[in-house]
C-alpha cells in the first residue's frame, strides 16, 4: 500500500462514526483473518486497499427485494468505510449475458459483474479470451474460508497466458433438491415417512402416486416435474446430476473427453433413455419439453406435479407468506441413494462475481468485492435470500441460520450440502461451457423424445457434437 | 524542348491571373445547404454506415460461415424461415386485402369493430406473445380447455415442431394483420368513387368490381405492402422467440431467433453476425426491387 493510500485509509477510519455493528463486524473480520492464517494475514490484502473513485457494479436483479435490499446495506456500509462511490444497476437472469457480451464486444465494461449464468456461459468463455481479470488477490487471502468446489469452480483457463487462475469471485452455491407436496402424497394413501431412500424405489414411489391419484380421477396430475427442454439450464443440471448418479465421467480431471473410454458413451445412453422414459410413459408433464426454467416452479406450485426437482429452494421459497403451505404442505429433502447404494456427489453450480481486464476502476471493483466476501457481509447477505442460496464457506454455513434452522426446507439443504459436492466440467475445460450453453444433453433427450431416436444414438450423437465443439475451441475458439 | 513550345509556355506564363477564365464560386446557398447537409452526414455515418460497417466486419470470419454451414440447426432454421415468411406474408396480405374490403363499408358498428380490430396491433407484443403462450400451453392453457369441452381434443400447440411455427405464423399475422389492412384500407380509400359508380352503371359491382377496379388500382401498393412485410417478417423475432422460444429442442428457429442464440446465448458474436448476414441474399433482391419500383412511381 502506497503512504499516500494508508493516510487516506488512516483518515477515511478516523472520520467515519462506527456503529456498534460496524465495530463488532470489525471485530468478526479480526476472527476471520486469524483463522485464516498467518499468509493471508501477511498478504498484501486487497480489502485494505481504499482507492476511493465510483465501482460500476452490474448485479442480478434477486428474487425477493430483501436479497437486493441486503446487497444495498452491504453497500453503503462499504461506501461509508473506504469513501468510493458504487454505480449499482440490477438487471435479469436473462438479460445479464447479453449485457455482458455486448459491452465486452464494445470495449466499454463495468467494474464488477454478478451474474446467475456467470459460471456456465460467461466465466469460462472470457477468462480463456483474457479478457477477466486475475483475481487471485482477491480469492487467496479467502482460499481457506471457501468449500474447495467454489474454489475449483473459479479456477479458470486463460488462452492467452496459457495457465490457470482465479477468473471469478465465489458468493453463493445451489443443488438439486426434491420438492413434494406433503397433501398429494397423503391422498395417494402414502406418507412422507415412505418415500424411498434407494434410488429405483424413488423413481417408482411417485410414479405409484400418480397411478393412484388418476385411479381417483385426478386426470391432471403428473409424478414428476422433470425439466426436459433445450431452453432450460435446469435440463442440464438434473442431467449432470443423473451422469453423477450413475458414474458417468466424460471428462477427466485434464478437462479432455473420455468418450472413448469402455462404458461412457454406454453410460450415457442409459441415463438419456432412462430419463426420457418418465416423459414417453407419462409420469412427465407433456409440456416438459417446452420449460423454461420457471416452469417446473409453476407446474410444481399448480399441483399439476407431485414431486419437482429444483436447484435452489425458490419453489418453497415463493411460498414462504403463506406459512402453512411452506412449513406444512411443501416438504424437501435430497435426492435418494445413487444406483450403487451410495450417497450422491452432488452437482453444485456456484455464483460467483468477475471483474474484467478493461474494467475502469480494477482496484475500487477489488477492493469491495474482497469487502464483500468476508463473512460477516457474506452472511448479511445470503441470509436475505430466504435460504435460496446456500453459502460457499463453512463458516457461514455454521452461522445457525444455517445449521440450527427451524425451517424445513433450509435444514434439508443444509444437511445435503454436507454431501460431497463438486462443480460443473465448465472450470475444466471452457469448451464445456458452449456443450451447456447449446444444451447438447437438452436436445439429445429432444432426439429421443420428438426425434424418435434411441437412447443408443442419442448418445452417440451428442458424443459426436461435443467433440465437434471440442476439437474448434483446441484450434481456437 | 523546341524553340516553339519554350515560346507557347512563355506566353501562357504572361497571361495577367485576372484574365484568366475566374473559377466557379460557391453561392451563398449553396455554402447553407451543404453547411446544412452536415449534421444529417455525420448522423448517418454515425448511426448507418458506422453500424453496417461493423456489422460486416463482425460477419467477416470465414469460419463463422463453416461453423454455421455445419450445424445441422441452421439448414433447418433456413427452411422454417422460408416456410415462416412466405406462408405468413402471404397468409396475411391476402387477410388484410379481404378485410380491408370489409371495413371499407361506412357503417358506424363497422367502425367500431376496426378500432377493437387495431388493437393487437397497438398494444406491446410481449404482454400479449406471452398470453398467446399461455394459451395455447398443452396442459393448462385456455384453447385446449375449450377444445377438450366441445368434444374435440386438445393439440400439443407448442410441442410439435409444426405446430411451434403454425402457432407462430398465427401470432404474427394476428398482431401485423391491422397494420396492413390499415394501409390498403387507405390504398382502397384513394381510389376515386366516381370510377366505381361509373362501372356500376356498366354491370361491374361486386366480384367483378373487386377485380375490374379495385385489384388493378391497389396492385402496385399490394406488392410494395407485401416486399416491405417481407423484410420486416425476416426480422421478426419476438413472434419466435416469445411464443416458442425456437422449441421445442431448437426445430422453430428462423434467422431472427437463431443469431441471437449464437450471439448472446452462446456468446459467439461474429457466427450471430453472420446467421443474419446469410439472410442478405433474400433481402437484397427485394430491397433493389422495392428501390426500384419506388423510384417508377416516383417519375411516373
Amino acid at each position: 500500500m502506497s503512504d499516500k493510500r494508508a493516510s487516506s485509509f488512516v483518515e477515511t477510519a478516523l472520520r467515519t462514526r462506527h456503529t456498534r455493528r460496524q465495530l463488532t463486524q470489525r471485530a468478526a473480520l479480526g476472527v476471520s483473518a486469524a483463522a485464516i492464517g498467518p499468509a493471508a494475514l501477511g498478504s498484501r490484502s486487497v480489502a485494505a486497499r481504499q482507492d476511493g473513485g465510483n465501482v460500476v457494479v452490474w448485479w442480478n436483479k434477486s428474487y425477493y427485494p430483501q436479497e437486493d435490499e441486503a446487497l444495498e446495506q452491504v453497500i453503503a456500509d462499504w461506501e461509508a468505510e473506504s469513501g468510493s462511490t458504487v454505480e449499482l444497476s440490477y438487471f435479469t437472469t436473462e438479460d445479464l449475458p447479453t449485457k455482458i457480451l455486448s459491452a465486452v464486444e464494445a470495449g466499454d465494461v463495468p467494474d464488477v459483474v454478478f451474474a446467475h449464468l456467470n459460471d456456465w456461459q460467461i466465466n469460462p468463455l472470457l477468462a480463456w479470451q483474457g479478457k477477466l481479470e486475475d483475481v487471485s488477490d482477491v480469492v487467496e487471502p479467502m482460499a481457506d474460508a471457501y468449500t474447495q468446489a467454489a474454489l475449483d469452480s473459479v479456477n479458470l483457463f486463460n488462452n492467452e497466458t496459457g495457465e490457470r487462475s482465479y477468473y471469478a469471485i465465489p458468493l453463493e452455491a445451489q443443488m438439486m433438491h426434491i420438492h413434494y407436496w406433503k397433501p398429494l402424497v397423503e391422498e395417494a394413501g402414502l406418507s412422507v415417512d415412505d418415500i424411498p431412500t434407494e434410488w429405483d424405489d424413488f423413481w417408482a414411489f411417485w410414479m405409484q402416486i400418480q397411478d393412484t391419484l388418476r385411479e381417483q380421477g385426478n386426470e391432471d396430475i403428473y409424478a414428476m416435474g422433470l425439466p426436459m427442454s433445450a431452453e432450460a439450464t435446469d435440463t442440464y443440471f438434473l442431467l449432470q446430476q443423473f451422469f453423477q448418479a450413475y458414474g458417468v465421467e466424460f471428462m477427466n480431471a485434464d478437462g479432455e473427453l473420455t468418450f472413448g473410454e469402455d462404458g461412457v458413451i454406454d453410460g450415457i445412453a442409459q441415463v438419456l433413455g432412462w430419463t426420457s422414459d418418465f416423459y414417453k410413459n407419462g409420469y412427465v408433464p407433456e409440456g416438459a419439453i417446452s420449460w423454461l426454467d420457471p416452469d417446473n416452479n409453476l407446474n410444481f406450485i399448480n399441483k399439476t406435479t407431485v414431486m419437482t426437482p429444483n436447484p435452489s429452494l425458490s419453489v418453497p421459497a415463493s411460498q414462504v407468506e403463506d406459512e402453512d403451505v411452506y412449513m406444512n404442505q411443501i416438504g424437501t429433502q435430497a435426492m435418494p441413494n445413487g444406483p450403487d447404494g451410495n450417497p450422491l456427489t452432488y452437482m453444485v453450480s456456484v455464483k460467483s462475481a468477475i471483474i474484467f481486464s478493461d474494467s475502469k476502476n480494477k482496484d475500487g471493483a477489488k477492493a469491495f468485492m474482497s469487502y464483500l466476501i468476508q463473512p460477516e457481509h457474506l452472511a448479511d447477505y445470503l441470509k436475505a435470500s430466504l435460504g435460496r442460496w446456500f453459502p460457499v464457506m463453512p463458516e457461514v454455513t455454521a452461522d445457525p441460520f444455517w445449521s440450527e434452522t427451524d425451517d424445513p426446507h433450509m435444514a434439508a439443504s443444509y444437511l445435503q450440502f454436507q454431501e460431497e459436492t463438486r462443480p460443473f466440467q465448465t472450470s475444466l475445460n471452457p469448451a464445456y461451457a458452449e456443450v451447456l450453453a447449446q444444451n447438447v444433453w437438452g436436445n439429445a433427450l429432444g432426439q429421443i423424445i420428438v426425434g424418435g431416436a434411441s437412447a443408443d444414438q442419442a448418445a452417440q450423437q451428442a458424443a459426436t457434437q461435443i467433440e465437434q465443439i471440442f476439437e474448434r475451441w483446441s484450434s481456437g475458439g | 524542348m523546341a524553340d516553339d513550345q519554350i515560346e507557347r509556355i512563355d506566353s501562357a506564363r504572361a497571361i495577367p491571373y485576372a484574365a484568366q477564365p475566374a473559377r466557379p464560386r460557391l453561392s451563398n446557398e449553396m455554402r447553407w445547404a451543404l453547411i446544412l447537409t452536415v449534421p444529417y452526414l455525420l448522423v448517418f455515418a454515425l448511426f448507418v454506415i458506422y453500424p453496417i460497417g461493423y456489422g460486416l466486419y463482425l460477419g467477416s470470419n470465414p469460419d463463422s460461415y463453416t461453423r454455421l454451414f455445419d450445424d445441422p440447426i441452421y439448414m433447418r432454421t433456413l427452411r422454417n424461415t422460408l416456410f415462416f415468411v412466405v406462408i405468413g406474408v402471404n397468409l396475411k396480405m391476402i387477410l388484410a386485402l379481404v378485410l380491408s374490403g370489409y371495413f371499407f363499408s361506412q357503417r358506424w358498428w363497422i367502425a367500431a369493430i376496426f378500432l377493437v380490430f387495431i388493437l393487437p396491433w397497438a398494444i406491446p407484443s410481449i404482454p400479449t406473445i406471452l398470453s398467446f403462450r399461455w394459451m395455447l400451453n398443452s396442459e393448462w392453457g385456455m384453447l385446449n380447455s375449450l377444445l377438450d369441452d366441445i368434444g374435440i381434443g386438445g393439440q400439443p400447440w407448442l410441442l410439435r415442431p409444426e405446430l411451434g411455427l403454425g402457432s407462430a405464423i398465427v401470432v404474427h399475422i394476428w398482431k401485423w394483420l391491422p397494420f396492413w389492412t390499415l394501409i390498403l384500407l387507405a390504398g382502397r380509400m384513394a381510389i376515386p368513387r366516381d370510377i366505381y359508380e361509373a362501372a356500376a352503371l356498366d354491370g361491374a359491382s361486386g366480384i367483378r368490381g373487386f377485380f375490374g377496379i379495385t385489384f388493378p388500382l391497389l396492385a402496385g401498393l399490394y406488392l410494395t405492402c407485401t416486399m416491405l412485410s417481407t423484410i420486416w417478417t425476416l426480422g421478426d423475432f419476438n413472434s419466435i422467440y416469445l411464443l416458442t422460444g425456437g422449441g421445442p429442442f431448437d426445430t422453430t428457429q428462423v434467422f431472427a431467433t437463431l443469431s441471437i442464440r449464437y450471439a448472446f446465448k452462446i456468446g459467439d458474436i461474429e457466427t450471430g453476425v453472420a446467421v443474419a448476414l446469410t439472410a442478405l441474399p433474400l433481402i437484397i433482391p427485394i430491397v433493389v426491387f422495392l428501390v426500384q419500383r419506388l423510384g417508377k412511381e416516383e417519375t411516373a
